[in-house]
C-alpha cells in the first residue's frame, strides 16, 4: 500500500503532479476515498492555512498547495459521490456586484474546497439575486461574499437583506471578507460571519455550518 | 481645525507654483517644509463614469482646476508618463476584433508566434475584465520576451512641453517607470494566479522574460537620465501577500537596487509604489536603494502602524502618502483624519510628501482634502528653515 503521508507532503509543498498521481494510486489500491480526504488532504490544507496565518506561507505557497489539493480531488470527488459522501457544507462564493477583484475570492474558494466544502463559484460582479438563486438551486447552507472596494461594500448589505427575505432565511448563512471589511462592518450589516484572510475563512465557515476540523 | 471647514465656503487659495516646493522637498532644500499631494483621479473618473455631478464648487472643473481650488499639489504622472514612448518592433502587428457584448479579442502577431487576449467591458467603471490574458501559456511568455528584446524607447518633447504649459505649476515633473519582473508578470501579463503558477512551473522561461525586461528598462533609464524629469517612481503596486519576502529578495530587490544605482548616478529622486500589505517586507525597505516609498497604507486599512512604517523607513527614507483613504469617507470622523495627519507629520517631516494611501475613493468627501491642505499650510508656515532662492 502507498504511504499516503507522501500525499500530505505533496499537497503541502504544492506538487500537483505528485499529488494527483498518489491519489490515483491510492484509489487503484481501493483505499477508502473519504479516508484519503479526511486523513491526508484536509489536514494538509489545514496545515497550509496555519502556516499562512503564521506568515510562513504567503499567497503563492497557499495557491500552489490548493492547486495540488484540487488535482487530487478531481480524481477523488467522483468516488465520493458514488459513495454518497456529503461535503462539510455547500458554499456559494463570489465577488459582489460592481467589483472585479477575484484573487481573494479565488483563494477563499480554494481553501474552502481544501477544507472539505463543495464550492459554487459565481465569479465576480455578482448581483444579490444571483447569490440567492444559486444558493437555492444548489441547496447551499452558506454564501461567502468578497469585496475589495469601499464603493462596492454596500452590495454586501443588499445580499444579507435579500437572504433575510428569502425562504432559506435562518438556515442560509452569509459570511463576508475583503480588504476594507471589518468585524464592525459585518455586525453593522447583519452578516453571520467575517474573516480577514482565506485560512480564517475556512474556520469561520466550519463554525457557521457546525462542523469541526478533520 | 474644526468640522465647519467641511461645509463652509472654500477658502480662497492663492495661485502658486507647487513645482518649486515639490522639488525642494524631494532634494532636502525645503527648509523643513512638506508638500501635500492627494490623488483624486479615482474620485473624479468614477463620478464621470456614473454620470454623477461633482459637488459644488467643482462641477465643470478639470482635474488641474480642482487641485488649484483645493490648494494642493498634484503628482503629475499622468501628464509626464507620455514623455517616454515605447515602440514595438515593426514586425509586431496588433489587431482588435469586436466579439459583441462588449467583448474584444486582441491579437498580437510577431515573427516568433502570437498572443491573444480577450477583454470585456463592464457596466461599473472604465476598467475591463480580462477573460483571457495575453500570456497564459509558456509559448505566449516566450513571445512576450521577444517583444521586450525588440522594443525601444524614445523621448517625446511635445508631451513634456504640453505638460509644462498645462500643469507645470502643480508639481515637479514626475513619471512612473513600468513595473519590474514579478509585479509585471502578475499585473500586466498573466494575472496574479497564473503568474504564481508560471513562477513554479516554468521558472527558466519566466527568468528569461525578467532578464529581457530589465535590459529593456536599462534603455529607458539611459533616456530618463538625459531628461529634465527628476522624480522617478517605480509603479510596482507591491503587495507582500503575493510578493512574499522570498520572492522579494530573489527577484524584486536586486533589480530595484540596480535601477536605483543607475538613476542616482544622474541625481534622480527614486521611489516605489507599495500600495498593498507590506508588513513582511517593510524591514527590507532600506536595502532597496530607494529614496522613498509611496502609498504604504497604515492600519486600519493596511497591515502596518505608522510607527512600524517609521521603523521600516528610518530617518533617511521618505514616506509618500500615508493617510488611509478610508479616513476621507464619512465612516470615520474628521477628528480621526486630523489626528492621523498630525501624527504622520510628527513622525516623518521633513522626509514627507503627504498624500492619500492610495487614493480618495468616489465615496470620499473631497472637502476633507481641503482640511489637510490647511493643516499642511499651518505646518509649513511654522517652519523657520530658510528656503534657498
Amino acid at each position: 500500500m502507498t504511504d499516503l503521508s507522501t500525499l500530505y507532503d505533496a499537497i503541502l509543498s504544492g506538487d500537483h503532479k505528485t499529488a494527483r498521481s498518489l491519489a490515483q494510486t491510492a484509489l487503484d489500491e481501493n483505499t477508502d476515498p473519504k479516508s484519503i480526504v479526511d486523513k491526508y488532504m484536509i489536514p494538509a490544507m489545514d496545515e497550509a492555512g496555519r502556516r499562512f496565518e503564521a506568515n510562513v506561507f504567503y499567497v503563492p505557497e497557499l495557491l500552489i498547495a490548493a492547486r495540488a489539493m484540487k488535482a487530487a480531488m478531481e480524481l477523488i470527488r467522483p468516488k465520493l459521490l458514488e459513495n454518497h459522501v456529503e461535503p462539510a457544507g455547500r458554499v456559494v462564493v463570489g465577488t459582489v456586484q460592481g467589483d472585479l477583484h477575484d484573487i481573494g475570492k479565488n483563494l477563499v474558494a480554494s481553501m474552502l474546497e481544501g477544507g472539505g466544502f463543495e464550492v459554487i463559484d459565481l465569479g465576480v460582479d455578482v448581483s444579490p439575486e444571483q447569490y440567492v438563486a444559486a444558493a437555492t438551486e444548489h441547496g447551499a447552507n452558506l454564501i461567502a461574499l468578497s469585496a475589495l472596494l469601499t464603493t462596492t461594500m454596500p452590495g454586501m448589505r443588499a445580499v444579507v437583506d435579500l437572504v433575510k427575505q428569502s425562504p432559506a432565511a435562518g438556515d442560509l448563512k452569509v459570511m463576508i471578507g475583503g480588504a476594507p471589511i471589518t468585524q464592525t462592518y459585518a455586525d453593522e450589516i447583519g452578516a453571520d460571519g467575517f474573516s480577514d484572510n482565506a485560512s480564517g475563512a475556512v474556520n469561520e465557515a466550519r463554525r457557521l455550518v457546525g462542523v469541526t476540523a478533520a | 481645525m474644526n468640522e465647519s471647514s467641511i461645509s463652509g465656503e472654500p477658502k480662497a487659495t492663492t495661485p502658486r507654483d507647487w513645482s518649486v516646493l515639490h522639488r525642494q522637498v524631494c532634494f532636502g532644500e525645503s527648509g523643513g517644509r512638506i508638500i501635500w499631494q492627494p490623488r483624486i483621479g479615482c474620485w473624479y473618473t468614477d463620478k464621470q463614469f456614473a454620470g454623477e455631478p461633482l459637488p459644488e464648487p467643482y462641477e465643470g472643473m478639470s482635474v488641474p482646476e480642482i487641485f488649484r481650488a483645493l490648494g494642493c499639489s498634484d503628482r503629475l504622472y499622468n501628464h509626464y508618463n507620455g514623455c517616454f514612448r515605447e515602440s514595438e518592433d515593426p514586425r509586431v502587428h496588433r489587431t482588435a476584433n469586436d466579439l459583441g457584448d462588449g467583448r474584444t479579442e486582441h491579437v498580437i502577431e510577431t515573427p516568433v508566434g502570437k498572443q491573444v487576449a480577450i477583454t470585456r467591458k463592464t457596466t461599473n467603471n472604465w476598467h475591463v475584465i480580462h477573460e483571457k490574458r495575453e500570456v497564459e501559456t509558456e509559448e505566449e511568455l516566450k513571445v512576450a520576451t521577444w517583444r521586450e528584446e525588440h522594443a525601444h524607447w524614445g523621448w517625446v518633447q511635445d508631451c513634456y512641453d504640453r505638460a509644462q504649459s498645462e500643469v507645470g505649476d502643480l508639481g515637479a515633473p514626475t513619471i512612473f517607470m513600468p513595473r519590474m519582473n514579478v509585479q509585471d508578470l502578475y499585473i500586466s501579463r498573466m494575472g496574479s494566479e497564473n503568474g504564481i503558477y508560471a513562477l513554479y512551473d516554468w521558472p527558466q522561461t519566466v527568468e528569461a522574460f525578467f532578464r529581457a525586461r530589465e535590459e529593456h528598462h536599462e534603455q529607458l533609464i539611459d533616456l530618463i537620465n538625459e531628461s529634465p524629469i527628476e522624480i522617478i517612481n517605480f509603479g510596482e503596486n507591491v503587495h507582500s501577500a503575493t510578493l512574499s519576502p522570498e520572492m522579494f529578495m530573489k527577484y524584486h530587490l536586486p533589480t530595484c537596487q540596480r535601477r536605483c544605482e543607475r538613476l542616482h548616478a544622474a541625481g534622480k529622486f527614486v521611489c516605489s509604489h507599495w500600495d498593498g500589505d507590506c508588513g513582511p517586507i517593510l524591514p527590507l525597505a532600506r536595502e532597496t536603494g530607494l529614496d522613498g516609498i509611496e502609498a504604504i497604507t497604515p492600519r486600519p486599512q493596511g497591515d502596518v502602524t505608522l510607527e512600524e512604517i517609521k521603523a521600516g523607513l528610518g530617518d533617511d527614507m521618505f514616506l509618500l502618502d500615508g493617510i488611509p483613504a478610508v479616513y476621507f469617507d464619512e465612516t470615520f470622523s474628521v477628528e480621526t483624519l486630523v489626528e492621523c495627519t498630525q501624527r504622520i507629520i510628527e513622525l516623518f517631516a521633513p522626509k514627507l510628501i503627504l498624500g492619500i494611501s492610495d487614493e480618495i475613493s468616489s465615496t470620499g468627501d473631497i472637502e476633507r482634502v481641503r482640511i489637510v491642505s490647511d493643516i499642511v499650510e499651518d505646518y509649513n508656515n511654522g517652519c523657520s528653515g530658510e528656503v534657498p532662492s
